[in-house]
């Protein structure tokens, strides 16, 4: 009987800090919202990037919630040792990445910088919004997807941050592209912007 | 000879002897709820960051994930002081023994699952990966929070120094 009554202020202990969390978060300036918000459609486009040659195409409605498993109907891209060591790839690996196969090619900066031009077949994912996408990623990104994240240029961290997080949720093929949008616009390599003349 | 029954009786299991001795359980106290306050610190300052954690093991719908983080953060840290301090030593112990049982239970829905994440156990910054090798952990430090439920005796505990106090004037 001693155990159970330990068990019941083992409960009441719980709920105590429970009571102290909610008011410890509701007075930080960080707080975080009680309940998540949860957009239904995480993305407009599928979490899946499509080769350069495809870009203009259609975005291909494979599978259910529009993933691509890695690999299906194109040959498996997969990164190497040290890529995976060093966290990250050139501009011209990932070049090869994107016309070799299918990769999960993440665009971390704003969604208004994604809007205005973006690397072809690039997903946005914001970090700075990152808590609404936690449910997409979560649940159309496969864990063994190879995951590249970038974001403006080599001075930026929000590709870094994104793919930690991305680690963090099981995710154990992701890399950066530390160049970025600035390099990869530089060499004019495939992109894709709503106002392809501005 | 009574006395000398009691004594044959005790020295016949040492190990017994040794797991309720009152120092004994104080070390496994003080290791508990440092080891909890340790683990809980991070994700006080930054429960979102737990809360993707929480997310990763895909057992809760993900509206409940950042209450879930919050509750879960602090109620490690609590039990954690309590028992550093020991303050209502054998309730911490059970919160810490209920908290341990539920991380157990999830870690263990991840292998069957096939899951492979980050268990998210201490801090923020990860490291470790679900697998029997934490289960077995998680059974130790289960197994640790008993011995002090069932054989606390408020040994160098702040509750008894404070009622002895408070007896004495």
């Amino acid at each position: 009987m001693k155990f159970v009554e330990n068990l019941m202020g083992g409960i009441l202990i719980i709920l105590a800090a429970g009571v102290i969390a909610i008011a410890q978060n509701a007075v930080r300036d960080d707080k975080i919202p009680l309940i998540p918000k949860v957009p239904a459609p995480v993305s407009e486009k599928p979490y899946t990037s499509r080769s350069p040659s495809e870009s203009s195409a259609p975005a291909p409605v494979q599978s259910v919630g529009g993933v691509v498993p890695v690999g299906e109907g194109t040959p498996p891209v997969l990164l190497t040792d040290e890529e995976l060591a060093s966290g990250e790839v050139s501009r011209e690996r990932l070049k090869g990445l994107l016309e070799g196969g299918r990769i999960v090619l993440i665009d971390a900066r704003a969604a208004g910088e994604y809007e205005t031009g973006h690397i072809a077949g690039a997903i946005s994912v914001p970090y700075q919004a990152l808590a609404e996408h936690y449910d997409g990623l979560i649940q159309k990104v496969p864990l063994d997807a190879v995951i590249v994240c970038y974001c403006r240029s080599v001075t930026c961290d929000d590709s870094e941050n994104l793919a930690r997080e991305m680690k963090f949720m099981g995710h154990k093929n992701v890399v950066t592209y530390k160049g970025g949008w600035d390099e990869w616009s530089q060499a004019g390599y495939p992109m894709e912007s709503p106002n392809p003349g501005e | 000879m009574g006395t000398n029954t009691t004594t044959t009786l005790q020295g016949s299991n040492p190990l017994t002897a040794i797991l309720t001795h009152k120092a004994f359980v104080l070390v496994l106290r003080v290791f508990l709820g440092a080891l909890f306050v340790y683990s809980s610190a991070d994700k006080v300052l930054d429960p979102e960051r737990f809360a993707i954690a929480a997310r990763a093991y895909k057992l809760l719908p993900v509206s409940f994930t950042n209450l879930f983080a919050l509750v879960l953060s602090w109620s490690e840290m609590l039990a954690g002081i309590m028992l550093l301090f020991g303050v209502q030593t054998r309730k911490a112990a059970a919160a810490v023994f209920l908290l341990l049982v539920m991380f157990t239970i999830a870690i263990a829905t991840t292998i069957v699952r096939g899951l492979a994440i980050d268990c998210g156990c201490f801090s923020n910054e990860g490291g470790s990966q679900t697998g029997y090798l934490l289960i077995l952990r998680n059974i130790f430090l289960i197994t640790a929070s008993l011995i002090v439920m069932r054989f606390e005796t408020g040994f160098l505990g702040l509750s008894r120094i404070v009622s002895r106090k408070t007896g004495n004037s």
